[in-house]
């Protein structure tokens, strides 16, 4: 990581450690976030912003995950790179996961969003129709129910019927989103396994603490295994998109980081016991949210299939060489200093 | 070595593009479109005038120093060339352990007599090594060696036998680890030796493997004479030369790479328009190639910068291994296979059900990485 990157990190980390302790209080969840300028990261220097790149941007998202926010902060920080193309609205932009229906000749939108993150507290939701990115008003949608995912993130529901839909010259939202939740995967992943390490180093059974047992410490080595494939797959997926075209990268991202999440989650709680099943022990936090947003934004199903058309459609004589190609673009990025 | 290497210059992206180039032409020119029962687990098939062939262009020793023959190239250029050669199935199994771990220890440990005895002929492809670890008694454990030498005369008289010795009866020389201080306990008391395996009382005897080749050996030592200048480095310290050089034989890409062939095959066989079955599984295999190959990658980069990533070496071992291991299964799982076929695919993937299980036994278990991992993670 260079200095400059772990240098945001480390600042947003003192950031978010208030947020969590601000729980659910969103007014000030939102003015700590905007204080410390979270969504000026993606903007060029000259218009106002920090001039941060993707790779800045995925590794403060990163750490966000371990921190078990009940606000949307992916989506406050990467909102900011489609702002200027809306007309600039005051409140929040946020995201749908699904954008059903269609576009009228006039502009005007009849059909569904989905899966709209923190829907509620939005001025703006923005999604993917058809190959296009599109932007409406929340205010224009009639809300249909109000539900949360099993970590209690609101996931709102919005029917349209001919209501003005701004057409966006913008990157898919929805891969970017992926690799938005595939980076908090990965936080909340480091922080469930630094929490099971110090518990199997602390929890004495049998005259012992439980991680000088085999069992436990093997345990422990896969899901560790988990983390560091977790981290490198978002790693090389935010390098390819500051690098253009990062479909490949991101699909591998998404599909590693939920399959880590599976495995992570279930060992965290294995080696937790009891006390990481109460509503009071912080693991739930983290591990709840793993869960959720292993379906969000492409399941491993969903993004198997994705990536491995893609590849089908290389051929086989072309899958190394391109896998190879696309990384090599990052070589003088990644190596650059040494 | 690492300060010696650490002059080549770090090659930028251009000249890895086209170092990438080169090697694939040598690679279409020398070998054409071998068999997939040659390609898979490549690093375990020997070819003599391959590895000649690849000493003629300068891609055996490619880090070393100039006057031992090598070609002073930086440690990432070395990696791609072998990444190139393993993902194309080339078969590198004669030189092989001579190239990763054997010049590399002589040039860190070794005497000027000894590196200039063999590296330049190592280079050229022509000397081959074989490394001298495990015992009847000492697998994991390995500390357990009772291989010893005594001194005697102006030399050594070394007794005792090594087992699983991959490449010993195609090796000119052994690099053993044995017991020099009888008195001694455990990693103490342990040295190492470059034994010329022409030397009377050496017995290398083949031993037959599931598969039905025979690529490792059992090595007898009769009480055999070596010269005082068999000894690599100091005596004593055997045990940390060997572990120096763990974290270089532990995550490269022939640790993720054995089964690629047949997974390339298998989306040959599919198709341009697979099932969503089999896109499904050529998706989340192609995925782990991906982050495995950016793991081992940075392993690479970090060694070459002077670090000892041991831990993200185990992991990427462990990782790597079970995946090469996953893919023949998962692909049996889905793919209709015809026992009575003699197409190359199913030979291709028999052979590889039949070799995945030593994919978590060579160069350190499974269970011994995850231990190493625990302790990193400080439970140990």
């Amino acid at each position: 990581m260079s200095e400059l990157k772990s240098a945001i990190v480390d600042t947003c980390a003192r950031v978010f450690a208030e947020m969590a302790r601000a729980g659910d209080d969103w007014n000030a969840c939102y003015d700590l976030a905007a204080q410390a300028g979270l969504d000026r990261l993606l903007i060029d220097e000259e218009s106002g912003g920090i001039g941060g790149d993707w790779s800045d941007a995925i590794a403060v998202i990163e750490e966000s995950g371990r921190y078990a926010l009940h606000f949307p902060i992916a989506e406050f920080l990467v909102s900011s790179a489609y702002r200027s193309l809306i007309d600039d609205p005051a409140g929040l932009i946020t995201f749908a996961e699904q954008c059903a229906g269609r576009i009228d000749p006039l502009g005007r939108f009849s059909g569904a969003l989905s899966g709209v993150a923190w829907g509620e507290a939005a001025e703006v939701a923005i999604g993917r129709l058809d190959g296009e990115t599109i932007a409406l008003r929340i205010a224009d949608g009639e809300r249909v129910g109000r539900a949360v995912n099993p970590a209690r993130e609101p996931r709102t529901r919005l029917n349209y019927s001919e209501r003005t839909a701004v057409r966006l010259e913008a990157r898919d939202p929805i891969e970017i989103l992926a690799l938005c939740r595939a980076a908090q995967m990965a936080g909340a992943l480091a922080a469930s396994l630094e929490l099971s390490v110090t518990y199997a180093n602390t929890r004495v059974q049998f005259g012992r603490p439980i991680g000088k047992f085999q069992s436990v410490q093997q345990s422990l080595a896969v899901f560790a295994e988990e983390v560091t494939a977790t981290k490198a797959a978002v790693d090389g997926a935010a390098l390819a998109l500051d690098n253009g075209n990062a479909a490949l990268e991101i699909a591998a991202a998404k599909l590693r980081a939920n399959r880590a999440s599976r495995i992570g989650a279930a060992i965290a709680h294995q080696v937790h016991g009891a006390i990481g099943f109460t509503a009071e022990h912080p693991l739930q936090l983290l591990t709840k949210r793993l869960h959720s947003w292993r379906s969000e934004f492409g399941n491993e199903g969903f993004w198997a299939a994705h990536l491995g058309k893609a590849f089908a459609a290389l051929g086989a004589d072309q899958i190394w060489p391109t896998i190879t190609q696309r990384a090599d673009r990052n070589w003088d990025a990644e190596r650059g200093e040494q | 070595m690492s300060g010696e290497a650490a002059q080549a210059r770090a090659p930028d992206g251009a000249a890895i593009t086209r170092l990438r180039g080169e090697v694939r032409d040598f690679i279409r020119g020398e070998l054409g479109a071998p068999r997939l029962t040659r390609r898979v687990n490549s690093w375990a098939v020997a070819d003599r005038d391959f590895s000649r062939a690849l000493g003629r262009s300068g891609y055996i020793g490619m880090t070393w120093p100039r006057i031992y023959g090598g070609g002073a190239r930086h440690p990432l250029e070395r990696y791609v060339v072998i990444e190139e050669l393993l993902a194309a199935g080339a078969p590198v199994g004669m030189h092989w352990i001579a190239d990763r771990q054997s010049g590399p220890l002589l040039l860190r440990f070794g005497s000027e007599a000894q590196r200039l005895s063999i590296l330049s002929s190592i280079a050229r492809g022509e000397t081959y090594t074989c490394i001298g670890m495990s015992e009847p008694g000492s697998g994991s454990d390995l500390a357990s060696v009772r291989t010893r030498a005594v001194r005697e005369g102006g030399g050594w008289r070394i007794s005792g036998q090594k087992v699983w010795t991959t490449n010993a009866h195609h090796a000119q020389y052994m690099i053993a680890l044995v017991r020099t201080d009888p008195a001694s306990q455990r990693q103490e008391g342990l040295s190492q030796f470059l034994i010329d395996l022409a030397s009377p009382g050496v017995t290398v005897r083949p031993i037959v493997d599931l598969t039905g080749a025979a690529e490792f050996n059992e090595v007898f030592f009769d009480d055999v004479l070596v010269p005082a200048e068999s000894l690599v480095g100091a005596e004593g310290e055997g045990w940390r030369q060997v572990i120096s050089e763990l974290s270089l034989e532990r995550s490269g890409p022939e640790r993720y790479l054995s089964s690629l062939a047949l997974f390339l095959e298998f989306v040959r066989l599919c198709g341009a328009e697979p099932s969503q079955a089999a896109a499904q599984l050529i998706g989340e295999l192609g995925a782990d190639l991906m982050v495995l190959r950016r793991m081992s990658l940075g392993v690479a980069t970090k060694l070459a910068s002077g670090e000892d990533p041991a831990l993200d070496a185990a992991i990427v071992k462990d990782l790597g291994n079970s995946y090469e291991q996953h893919v023949p299964n998962a692909i049996q799982a889905l793919a209709d296979i015809d026992w009575s076929s003699d197409a190359d695919f199913v030979q291709g993937l028999a052979l590889l059900l039949q070799a995945a299980p030593s994919f978590s036994l060579r160069g350190g278990t499974r269970e011994v990485l995850r231990g190493i991992i625990a302790r990193g993670l400080g439970l140990r």
